[in-house]
């Protein structure tokens, strides 16, 4: 299902113009100390939960910026502030 | 090694299936001046020839490549003496050499990446351009909103554009070298209703003196 992406520098467009780069999680944890398993989770592991969740995105089609954009993935709707 | 091996051979990779009328050589490209049976618009114009430049620097807004002052925001276009400087994003900018047919040489600076031969680009003109344009691609090029001349970056018949819209009768295009023959093929065939035809690069020449002096004399228009 299709749906319209507000990239930062060309406005709104459809979403076959964009490349997902997934979901923000945060800066990577410190490599000292890095337990395997901590690392495995940090590299391997995703939540979904039903609520907008802040992703990265690349405009490949258009001006080639990535951005962060905030989709919700009970609707797959984008959701920005103010509506 | 002789001087015939070490001549330039520069082609274009549009071919156009008309009859040229017309044609020069300058800085190793065989260009078209005119074709036979033009008709009367709206024409398709190959300017893969003209020079073109990627500037790339942190303060981008601030340069002044060829002494155009680089527009503060993205999308905006500024044109002057023949060039026009396309702000594409937060530290980019792209140079068209639009203007006159010598060759600028690439200004001095780690800055500037010259693309002519990496790119394509083709120019739409005259009436009903903005109809041809509605069949090749879902961009709003001609959005009263942001005024023009602006800078549109998006799919045109699928494929990544540099969209400029000078006017609503002018769009001028770039996009990937390896597009461009069956890009101007498409792009003649689905406006073929709208009587889309090619054109030599005279008639862009004609149009943009045209236009450049009809710019320069309205005072409602920003200087630059």
């Amino acid at each position: 299902m299709t749906f319209m992406l507000t990239c930062p520098i060309c406005g709104r467009r459809e979403l076959h113009e964009f490349l997902c780069g997934g979901q923000e999680r945060g800066p990577r944890p410190p490599q000292e100390g890095l337990s395997a398993e901590a690392h495995f989770r940090y590299a391997q592991f995703r939540s979904i939960p039903p609520a907008p969740q802040p992703e990265w995105w690349y405009h490949g089609q258009g001006c080639g910026v990535w951005f962060k954009a905030t989709r919700n993935p009970a609707t797959n709707r984008e959701e920005r502030p103010g509506g | 090694m002789t001087a015939t091996a070490t001549a330039r051979i520069r082609r274009s990779p549009v071919r156009f299936d008309a009859t040229a009328l017309e044609r020069t050589s300058r800085d190793g490209w065989d260009i078209v001046r005119r074709y036979s049976d033009e008709g009367g618009g709206p024409w398709l114009v190959d300017l893969s020839h003209r020079c073109r430049w990627d500037l790339q620097h942190p303060d981008v807004g601030n340069q002044r490549p060829f002494g155009v002052p680089v527009p503060s925001k993205p999308g905006e276009v500024a044109i002057s003496d023949g060039f026009a400087v396309n702000r594409m994003n937060r530290t980019q900018a792209s140079l068209w050499h639009l203007g006159g047919n010598d060759r600028p040489a690439t200004p001095s600076g780690v800055g500037f990446t010259e693309t002519t031969d990496g790119h394509c680009m083709l120019a739409f003109l005259g009436p009903e351009t903005a109809s041809v344009f509605e069949h090749l691609s879902d961009l709003d090029v001609f959005d009263p909103e942001r005024g023009l001349p602006r800078l549109v970056q998006g799919p045109v018949l699928h494929v990544p554009c540099q969209v400029v819209a000078l006017g609503s009768n002018a769009v001028i295009l770039t996009l990937s070298r390896g597009y461009g023959r069956t890009f101007a093929e498409a792009a003649l065939q689905f406006a073929r209703p709208c009587g889309l035809r090619p054109a030599g690069e005279a008639r862009f020449d004609e149009w943009f003196v045209r236009w450049a002096s009809t710019r320069s004399s309205d005072p409602s228009l920003p200087s630059r």
